[in-house]
């Protein structure tokens, strides 16, 4: 009654409607819960830099948020370890839950296992980007060198860190339906990552001799790639964005591999 | 026309495949009221949802170039933390809408919650779902409506509403229907039955036809 046959929309157009109206429906569940919404994004992290620089500024040169460490002053390192590491350990949580949470949307035609995968994976890009960002310009404000050198550099680096994620987070969601508690593999895969991706610490500090048993993890990659978007003279000779982009590549091959085979039965009840 | 090519549908159980439909070529023609009719567990639902779109076959394809609608009777197409007004809006979303307030009007409106609208889906009840789920269905323009086991949605008072609304409706769109009562399927003008029985699906050109092997079952 309110509507006239308008024409068919192509299956792109779908897809983009629908993974809108999920990124939305995912914001409103997220943040709309929460009397502070948006603030607990931001106090999880501040915790995290603020123990770690009042430390290590303390030591390095006897005063709080002083110093800097490769060219970078302490809390924006340690913001720019922590906050790509969070985001990669969203990706693969929210990846997992991503078809139990939206069960019941199914029942519309138009969406599809993969549009909730696909606007998660988005909505955590651009929520950890931005926090990033706001970081950026707060410390800029409270008049620390605060700079992003190569934002393009900068926002590839990301968008390749959440491309792995995401397909790591793909590959647990589809994998639930043959192996039921895959999920609970995740903290054991971000726990240890979090103590050598490089979020206190930067490749330089450590020999290089070793540097071949903590190069194989892309997320170290991406972290260093990131501080070095930011700031050139910080050194990342060691990693590559080449071996980042593998990973991201491959992760999201398997990962839409057994999607193909399996997604059916995501959506049978 | 609703075209299906060598369909099969099952389901893997501890005792083996159990076949809703198997190997089954036919194309169901749009201009009729359908009802597909048969036993408990015999798979009336799966073949709607699969009619739909939102259930895929194991092997063969399924396609149409009709806009079909979500089953009716459903309210589990709901987001249970959103409220009515957002999970309204989440539709018209994925349909491409964008007259957003319309919509939710009339939705609020003939389901008669008020402010309860405003309120996450999951506080309320099963038949003020209903309703909301009913008011959605009646917005969009479909070419076939899918109507499945449509009972007791509200209260006598709302159910002469939604009747009138669904008669107006089908004024200008088909449905399918899945039901038990004889009665009800004449009611809402089926003229063919589909029955199914053990991953067999056969098609009557007569409904009453239909309703007759259906009680023999």
């Amino acid at each position: 009654m309110f509507f006239t046959r308008d024409g068919q929309r192509s299956p792109l157009e779908v897809l983009k409607d629908v993974i809108f109206a999920l990124y939305i429906r995912e914001l409103k569940t997220r943040f709309g819960s929460y009397r502070l919404g948006l603030v607990w994004a931001f106090l999880e992290p501040v915790s995290f830099i603020l123990l770690l620089t009042a430390l290590r500024s303390y030591r390095h040169t006897g005063a709080l948020f002083g110093g800097e460490t490769h060219s970078i002053p302490y809390p924006i390192f340690f913001m720019l370890g922590y906050i790509p590491y969070q985001l990669f350990s969203k990706l693969l949580t929210q990846g997992a839950a991503a078809i139990n949470a939206n069960q019941g949307l199914f029942n519309y035609r138009q969406v599809r296992p993969i549009d909730a995968i696909l606007s998660r994976t988005l909505l955590e890009m651009l929520l950890f980007g931005s926090i990033m960002l706001i970081f950026m310009i707060f410390f800029w404000w409270f008049d620390f060198d605060a700079s992003i050198a190569d934002p393009l550099k900068f926002v590839a680096a990301l968008a390749l860190l959440s491309v792995y994620g995401g397909g790591i987070g793909m590959i647990l969601c589809v994998g639930q339906l043959r192996v039921p508690d895959i999920d609970k593999l995740i903290p054991l895969l971000t726990r240890p990552l979090f103590f050598i991706s490089g979020l206190f610490f930067s490749l330089s500090d450590i020999p290089s001799q070793y540097h071949k048993y903590l190069l194989w993890n892309p997320v170290l990659h991406a972290i260093e790639l990131i501080r070095n978007a930011c700031y050139p003279s910080y050194n990342a000779d060691a990693v590559s964005f080449t071996y980042l982009a593998l990973s991201a590549l491959v992760t999201v091959f398997f990962g839409l591999a057994i999607y193909r085979l399996d997604w059916k039965r995501m959506v049978a009840t | 026309m609703i075209r299906l090519e060598n369909v099969t549908k099952s389901y893997p159980t501890r005792f083996g495949r159990q076949y809703v439909i198997r190997n089954v070529s036919c194309t169901l023609p749009t201009n009729r009221n359908i009802a597909i009719l048969g036993r408990n567990g015999a798979g009336k639902s799966t073949l709607l949802r699969l009619l739909g779109g939102i259930d895929f076959p194991d092997r063969g394809e399924i396609t149409t170039d009709k806009r079909i609608s979500w089953p009716l009777g459903l309210s589990s197409g709901f987001q249970g933390s959103m409220t009515g007004r957002e999970n309204c809006r989440f539709v018209c979303r994925i349909h491409g809408r964008s007259n957003f307030k319309e919509v939710e009007d009339f939705v609020q409106d003939f389901s008669e919650l008020g402010v309860k609208f405003d309120l996450p889906i999951k506080t309320l009840s099963g038949g003020q779902k209903g309703r909301i789920a009913f008011g959605m269905s009646m917005v969009f323009d479909f070419d076939i409506l899918l109507l499945d086991e449509l009972t007791a949605v509200g209260d006598p008072a709302f159910k002469e509403k939604a009747s009138a609304f669904l008669e107006q409706r089908r004024q200008k769109a088909n449905i399918v229907m899945v039901s038990h009562s004889p009665v009800q399927l004449r009611q809402f003008g089926c003229n063919l039955g589909i029955v199914i029985h053990e991953g067999q699906m056969t098609i009557y050109d007569n409904l009453e036809d239909a309703i007759y092997v259906y009680q023999q079952l």
